[in-house]
């Protein structure tokens, strides 16, 4: 039998047609073969049903992973998660209550850094689920590392969405006065005096010094380890009121000093610090990388066209180092489903199911940058499809650092928020004694807590 | 007919258990954890156990510690401040705004039966949405309050000042154009303070209709025949005759005003520095954010509690005394 010359070229052109939806149809069966995540094809938790405590669940970086999961995750596991959707400012307190709680309803809990410690007792400890799971624990740099363990070597939680700082910032403006995006502080200075002296009817950088959520602490550590110093010592005495802490202080308080952050930035909050640069009244901001496509999104077209970032800046003559802000995910102790809640983590934190979420930019309620595995932050396709963010964020990473994760964190966090408030807020306040006083009042919690005994 | 005794404890019954559960149960809970070192990070040790030999009593476990520490604790004193004076503020502005609002709308017609109804919904706002909305409308960029505080109060008075300085006699300084509503300690508890009174005086000044509506029309009829004028009559007859109404409306904003929470969680997050931190916001941060010491915040809520009774009591005695 012969076949024509021209049957062959239509079978090779459909051939070619259909390799890619060969390609999507392999990888989709790879995605629902339990053997692809270490899940156990027998579906033995079948009918199992997860309560998964969680803030803003309708977040993008949050979001897809819900979504794909109840399409995914419950067909190959027979397992159903519910995701809880609290607001972030009632978060804190009912992770705390429900963490604390003997006979709570929820099984999988999802925690900020700082607010792990005061529910480690009530977490499931995940050092052979990682083992087990083959999970590469190197995967995860420094600062997420330590953010998951506190103090031990105990795994509370594993990373699961995290956030480095960038700088944010038109690309446009910082050409116009000759400038490149600052590695340091200072340089943001220098930047700030240059865009006054130019004219511009444009504020040098947005800064968030108000009181909400400690926000207004995040680039005031990047400052204080830069500068080489830190909120304590190797003994637990407070640090940060020494000579290298008053000069990261009053550098951090310069920028509405000298007024290159706009006056009302002393009560604002980052989220409407952020706003200052998308709406274009603001040339630089340094946040968390989540906040990159709103920049990019911004409906002013000179902003989304100039939208440029850079890692946050470091310290002149010191060291460049950032806070690494961690969602980790954990199992409580107390839960009834715990080996079923542990199959869902592993699912959840694997990292196929880390790079498709980062890689899906199919739907803009699901489209995120966030990752937090070092091997999906170096993923050529990944750094393809968000304009090599994922590079820039695991350069700031490679250097940056967790706070202290002790309980009474969050007991001397405020002391430390209302102090910069302070010296915000009221030009004549004196750095050193500012510090000094609230360093007393650091001091008086870490003595009632028995660190000196 | 023989009466069913059972009758009414049946009736009354599901609304008994509803208090008890819902409100004797967690005051009592509240004492019992205000005389214990009860923290949520640690399982609490309470003085009464019961284990297999029935209930045993610890008493070394019960102490005064928690209230004299809060004595100690200058966060709370400032808490204690600042809530006296949200509460003077907020109070003395909600009934004056609303007695004012009453007077203008308590006359008939369409418009102003309209208006009435249109009253209700500032207080209809949720206090958390009150806040954000407040903070929003307060930004200088963007917040109409802001704009409207710019064009109708500081620029005219800034004009007028102009005016005078223009005359060899005196230098008034000028009021700053850019003013950080909620980055200045005054300005910051004020604008909490007017969100309150922006939900509340509407509502009293329905309380206050209902009242003015109450009063024989003869009485200012003879008034006016006196020869009173309308300021006359409004300090002199109207005043005295809504005095009942306005003790009864006072207290029940002091209370409503001593509970504050929501809006400085959403508007002003206590700062700027400590400026707006109430004595609930406080006692919040305390047991369920930082802290989560319990038997700390139970105490600091129960010396709030003996400080509204005593309150409570001096302000009923004191109308009892005068009526």
């Amino acid at each position: 039998m012969r076949i024509s010359r021209r049957i062959i070229y239509l079978l090779l052109v459909a051939l070619f047609v259909a390799l890619p939806f060969a390609s999507v149809y392999a990888d989709d069966m790879d995605i629902m073969d339990p053997a692809t995540f270490g899940l156990d094809p027998d579906k033995p938790y079948d009918g199992t049903h997860l309560k998964f405590l969680i803030c803003c669940s309708t977040a993008p970086q949050f979001a897809s992973a819900a979504v794909k999961g109840e399409a995914e995750f419950t067909a190959m596991t027979g397992i159903s998660v519910s995701w809880g959707d609290l607001p972030f400012g009632s978060f804190q307190e009912q992770l705390y209550l429900e963490a604390t709680n003997p006979n709570t309803e929820f099984d999988v809990v999802a925690f900020v850094d700082a607010w792990g410690t005061n529910i480690y007792d009530f977490l499931h400890p995940l050092n052979d689920f990682v083992e087990d799971a083959g999970f590469d624990w190197d995967d995860y740099g420094p600062a997420y590392q330590g953010a998951a363990t506190g103090l031990s070597d105990t795994i509370y939680g594993m990373p699961f969405r995290g956030h480095p700082l960038l700088l944010h910032y038109r690309a446009d403006v910082l050409e116009a006065v000759g400038m490149g995006p600052p590695a340091t502080w200072q340089d943001i200075s220098a930047i700030g005096e240059a865009i006054e002296a130019s004219g511009m009817d444009i504020a040098p950088i947005a800064m968030y010094y108000g009181l909400n959520v400690d926000q207004n602490l995040f680039n005031w550590y990047a400052q204080l380890w830069g500068a080489g110093t830190d909120i304590f010592d190797e003994n637990w005495e407070p640090i940060f009121n020494n000579e290298a802490g008053v000069a990261a202080t009053e550098q951090y308080i310069s920028y509405v000093r000298d007024g290159h952050s706009p006056e009302a930035s002393v009560a604002w909050n980052e989220q409407e610090a952020n706003q200052e640069l998308v709406q274009g009244r603001a040339a630089m901001f340094v946040g968390w990388w989540w906040m990159a496509s709103r920049m990019t999104n911004s409906e002013i077209p000179e902003v989304a066209e100039n939208a440029a970032f850079a890692p946050a800046p470091g310290w002149e003559g010191g060291e460049t180092t950032s806070y690494g802000y961690l969602w980790a995910v954990g199992v409580l102790d107390q839960s009834d489903d715990r080996d079923a809640a542990l199959e869902y983590l592993k699912w959840l934190t694997h990292p196929i199911t880390e790079r498709r979420i980062v890689l899906d930019a199919s739907d803009p309620a699901l489209d995120t940058n966030v990752a937090v595995r070092l091997s999906v932050l170096a993923d050529p396709e990944v750094n393809e499809v968000h304009n090599g963010l994922q590079g820039v964020a695991s350069a700031v990473l490679a250097d940056a650092r967790t706070i202290p994760l002790i309980p009474e964190y969050t007991e001397i966090v405020p002391f430390l928020a209302e102090a910069i408030n302070e010296l915000a807020t009221d030009p004549m306040a004196d750095t050193q004694a500012v510090l000094d006083r609230t360093a007393e009042d650091v001091r008086f919690v870490m003595q009632g807590a028995g660190y000196y005994d | 007919m023989r009466k069913k005794r059972w009758v009414p404890w049946v009736l009354v019954g599901p609304a008994l258990l509803v208090i008890v559960l819902t409100t004797i149960y967690p005051l009592l809970a509240a004492l019992y954890f205000s005389f214990h070192k009860y923290n949520l990070r640690r399982p609490p040790q309470f003085a009464i156990q019961i284990g297999e030999n029935g209930i045993h009593i610890d008493w070394s476990l019960l102490s005064l510690n928690n209230y004299t520490l809060a004595f100690s604790d200058s966060r709370f004193i400032n808490s204690l401040q600042v809530t006296f004076w949200f509460t003077v503020i907020s109070v003395a502005l909600s009934v004056i705004i609303g007695l004012f609002i009453a007077v203008v709308v308590q006359k008939g017609g369409r418009l102003h039966t309209l208006t009435k109804v249109l009253l209700i919904f500032p207080f209809a706002v949720s206090p958390a949405l009150k806040g954000y909305s407040w903070r929003f409308m307060l930004n200088e960029n963007y917040g109409i309050y802001d704009l409207l505080i710019d064009q109708l109060i500081v620029r005219p008075i800034n004009a007028l000042l102009s005016i005078i300085n223009a005359l060899p006699i005196v230098e008034i300084p000028l009021i700053s154009e850019s003013i950080v509503w909620l980055g200045d300690k005054f300005w910051a508890l004020f604008m909490l303070a007017m969100s309150e009174t922006w939900g509340w005086a509407p509502l009293i000044a329905l309380m206050f209709v209902g009242a003015l509506g109450s009063i024989d029309e003869q009485i200012f009829e003879a008034a006016r025949i006196d020869g009173a004028n309308r300021l006359q009559i409004f300090f002199r007859v109207t005043l005295p005759l809504l005095r009942p109404v306005i003790l009864i409306v006072t207290m029940l904003k002091t209370i409503f005003s001593l509970k504050m929470f929501d809006q400085v969680v959403t508007m002003t997050g206590g700062g700027p520095v400590r400026a707006t931190q109430t004595i609930n916001y406080y006692i919040h941060q305390i047991g369920f954010v930082r802290s989560l010491d319990i038997g700390y915040a139970s105490a600091m809520s129960y010396i709030l509690v003996v400080v509204l009774t005593i309150c409570a009591a001096l302000y009923v005695s004191l109308v009892l005394n005068r009526d």
